[in-house]
């Protein structure tokens, strides 16, 4: 995959789960990220007019360097539209469908090059789940939306109750295990922690809390580590460190080694570039104390 | 001052009208029909002038197209390759492309035909369902160019095969591990790219003509089409409203003589209902006798011959999973009742009867909520409609357009593959909805299947597959019922029925002139009727001169 691969995330979750209320989010907080977002609908994004540079009822520019693309002439069409001008955005946010399978989107970031498939998210409303996985006419697109995210957002738990979230929590665990499962008031969030964008993997040696949601770990290592303990380390880790991305000396690989984690994916690419040191970032629902395997040379970074 | 008079003399005019079915004579002015009946037609109205040259013809009402796309134009800018033959607008006689190797032969020789080695060379048709499971390979496609790109679309719009030129250029290969990229059984790709991501991968290398806006040529080729089968109103029946598309429209259909009158159906799942009722009114304040606005469509679920319809219990005959809907229930529940409460006409695509349920409890809601007679809502394909649902439509006053071409083309599938052979046997229920008093049409859904409404009415009437047996014999209809949907049926659906569909007074003078009276041929014959051309608002064009 090219250096410029932009990542690609997509946004999935039936209706009324807060996919829109996200979109909303990202394009008023994206802190210097020029992200090109893929929306069904132009009337629900709602950002201050303000920042409204220019709409041509296709794509609405964003004074912050945002995009925001219609997908009305066809998911196709727009995304052909959208790839002729790749220098003009950094990150591809895609708000799917309430009834489009996001996996079969993200299949585009796998076979196109110049995209990098970054995460699955999924949202999940935690007082209308049970009813929508029971629906004869959506249960199953609705199952299978879950079943393939990477991270899933469990929201409106203020309607909900804490009852509900665990009861969410539980059904979402039925059909995937694997996820980072979050619950999150789409409207409040953390963008660059959500989408490891941003200066939360700037790979900068702090120890910062993200937002109160999250907790942030920086870990690192003067000398090559072993890469037998660190994949050994990175395995360990707990489901609640949904993020993670490092830049890895290893001690018998010439080239350093990016390696990234959405969920409990992880993937380990050769860098053109030798490195001297290791840089690591985590991003967790939880405080990032106490990890496991921890490999030789490799420490916390001073708070 | 008034234009003159002028009187039509004709073998026979049958006017599809209750208070004089047939007639000689045709009285004009202006553009519309003044009288019909025998040769007092020449002086009931004054002066007139006598025109002959159709009186060896027979004149039926101009045929009505309630479902089809005026990409029926611009598909014939690339070869076909479909398994039946089909005429293009020019006449032209395209042969059945029945085998593989037919398909590779066509496809080379319009490789060959191309000046630009390094051009794509794009065809459509394609179907592999008549194949026995054959499926198109790398071994078939690569025959016919190893340096131009080759990209062949299905028959169903919705699948394409390329050769191996893309799949390199789109870097797809034994390590390819997406949905949509199928595999032989060594795990190699065969060029068959089925889904959204692997086809957006092939047209990042190539472009993707096929859903580029429609183009005002794409409409001048359409009415061509219309010309050569006797239609003479169609609906263009999926119209995205951009101005690039709003002004192919305007500039085709105003062109001195257009024969055609077009009717777009706007899209009205790709954006709010409130920006969309805008639009449709802003595109209406426009209409004219040739183009008008007012259609709506809403599509629901996908095809049953590509296993996307939504089916009910007990599924698909071969257990494929169910269908996909375009946007959730809810979704189109809520668009169906926002339009019908603006008081738009709505033409439903369903194919599936999980569908046509729901669009059945959509219009029911939104009538209750916004009590409004004679809507004519209208269910378009609706397939697999049983009579518990028709008896439905009665009630709620909808109208349905049947897609009864299908009973031909994939009719055999349909009873082997996809619904089995009960269900398969009450598919475009023509009888049922006539026997249960629910205003019908029949349609040909172009370019999926030919435009061509007397064969059109040929299945309805004969219910043949295209192996050549009977599939629910009980559902054919006669062909008067047939003449019928194909004239005022349709227009009763598009609400044009007070201007075309039959000949009488103060209607459009349109026609479609034949060579014999279809009500006098026998059923099996009723497709070969030759049509001579059309006649739109008194003007003449002859149809397109046919091979063979």
């Amino acid at each position: 995959m090219p250096a410029t691969a932009r990542p690609f995330t997509v946004i999935g979750g039936f209706l009324g789960a807060g996919k829109t209320t996200l979109v909303n989010r990202i394009l008023s907080e994206a802190k210097g990220v020029r992200y090109a977002v893929m929306v069904n609908d132009f009337g629900a994004v709602n950002v201050d007019v303000g920042l409204i540079a220019a709409h041509d009822g296709r794509t609405m520019a964003l004074t912050n360097g945002c995009i925001c693309c219609s997908l009305a002439d066809g998911f196709i069409t727009a995304m052909l539209r959208l790839m002729q001008e790749q220098e003009s955005f950094d990150h591809v946010i895609v708000e799917a469908s309430g009834v489009a399978l996001p996996d079969r989107i993200m299949d585009l970031a796998r076979l196109d090059p110049a995209l990098d498939p970054d995460a699955v998210i999924v949202l999940v409303d935690a007082e209308t789940q049970a009813a929508r996985l029971g629906d004869r006419h959506v249960g199953e697109v609705v199952a299978a939306q879950i079943e393939s995210a990477d991270i899933i957002l469990v929201t409106k738990l203020d309607l909900a109750g804490d009852d509900a979230f665990a009861a969410a929590g539980e059904a979402v665990r039925k059909l995937n295990s694997k996820a980072a499962v979050l619950a999150c008031d789409p409207a409040d969030f953390e963008v660059d922690a959500l989408l490891g964008t941003g200066t939360a993997f700037g790979f900068e040696p702090v120890y910062r809390p993200v937002h109160a949601a999250f907790h942030t770990l920086t870990l690192h290592a003067k000398e090559p580590i072993s890469g037998a303990d660190f994949e050994r380390f990175a395995a360990a880790l707990p489901a609640f460190v949904i993020r993670g991305k490092g830049r890895i000396a290893l001690v018998d690989e010439r080239n350093g080694v990016l390696w990234q984690r959405v969920g409990a994916r992880m993937e380990m690419t050769s860098l053109d570039v030798g490195v001297e040191t290791t840089e690591i970032v985590l991003i967790g629902t939880e405080p990032l104390t106490d990890l496991r395997s921890m490999p030789e040379g490799l420490v916390a970074s001073a708070v | 001052m008034a234009e003159k008079i002028r009187v039509l003399r004709a073998r026979k005019i049958v006017t599809m009208n209750g208070y004089k079915p047939e007639g000689t004579h045709v009285a004009l002015r202006d553009g519309r029909i003044l009288g019909v009946g025998g040769a007092e037609m020449l002086k009931a109205f004054g002066p007139a002038e006598l025109d002959e040259s159709f009186a060896d013809k027979v004149l039926l009402p101009g045929f009505v197209e309630g479902h089809c796309h005026a990409k029926e134009g611009g598909m014939w800018n690339f070869p076909y390759v479909g398994f039946l033959p089909r005429y293009d607008p020019d006449g032209k006689l395209w042969p059945a492309a029945d085998s593989m190797d037919l398909v590779v032969d066509r496809l080379r020789e319009a490789s060959e035909t191309m000046e630009d080695p390094d051009a794509t060379l794009y065809a459509w048709g394609f179907d592999p369902i008549y194949f026995d499971g054959a499926r198109m390979a790398l071994g078939d496609i690569d025959q016919v160019s190893d340096s131009r790109p080759v990209v062949v679309m299905h028959s169903n719009g919705h699948v394409i095969n390329v050769n191996s030129v893309v799949l390199e250029r789109a870097g797809i290969g034994r390590e390819t591990n997406v949905h949509g990229v199928i595999k032989d059984a060594a795990g190699l790709p065969t060029g068959e790219l089925a889904e959204t991501a692997a086809k957006y991968m092939a047209f990042r290398i190539t472009g993707d003509p096929f859903f580029a806006g429609i183009r005002a040529n794409d409409l001048t080729r359409f009415a061509q089409s219309a010309t050569n089968c006797g239609v003479t109103t169609a609906t263009d029946l999926f119209a995205t409203f951009s101005d690039e598309s709003l002004a192919a429209y305007r500039d085709a259909t105003s062109a001195p003589d257009y024969p055609l009158r077009v009717m777009p159906a706007m899209n009205v799942i790709d954006r709010p209902p409130e920006e969309g009722i805008t639009a449709l009114r802003a595109a209406m304040k426009y209409n004219t006798d040739k183009l008008i606005f007012g259609l709506c469509k809403v599509m629901t679920d996908g095809s049953i011959q590509g296993m996307s319809a939504r089916i009910k219990w007990p599924g698909y005959h071969n257990g494929a999973p169910n269908g996909v809907w375009n946007l959730a229930p809810e979704q189109l529940t809520e668009i169906v009742a926002a339009y019908h409460a603006a008081g738009a006409h709505l033409h439903m695509h369903v194919n599936g009867d999980e569908a046509s349920e729901l669009m059945l409890d959509a219009i029911e809601a939104a009538l209750v909520a916004a009590p409004r007679p004679d809507h004519r809502h209208t269910l378009q394909h609706c397939q697999m409609a049983d009579e518990a649902q028709f008896r439905r439509m009665k009630a709620l006053g909808l109208c349905v357009n049947l897609f009864a071409n299908h009973i031909y083309y994939w009719g055999d599938q349909h009873r082997d593959i996809t619904m089995g052979p009960d269900r398969a046997a009450r598919m475009d229920a023509c009888a049922t909805a006539e026997r249960l008093g629910v205003p019908f049409a029949i349609h040909s859904d172009a370019p999926v299947t030919p435009l061509a409404p007397l064969f059109t009415a040929w299945c309805a009437v004969n219910r043949l597959t295209a192996s050549g047996q009977v599939l629910g014999p009980q559902e054919r209809i006669s062909i008067d019922s047939a003449l019928h949907a194909i004239t005022l049926g349709a227009a009763y659906t598009i609400g044009m029925d007070h201007l075309v569909g039959s000949i009488a007074p103060g209607k459009y003078a349109d026609f479609a002139v034949l060579e014999e009276d279809p009500r006098e041929v026998a059923p099996e014959a009723l497709r070969d009727v030759p049509v001579w051309g059309t006649i739109v608002g008194g003007v003449s064009q002859q149809a397109a001169g046919r091979d063979g």
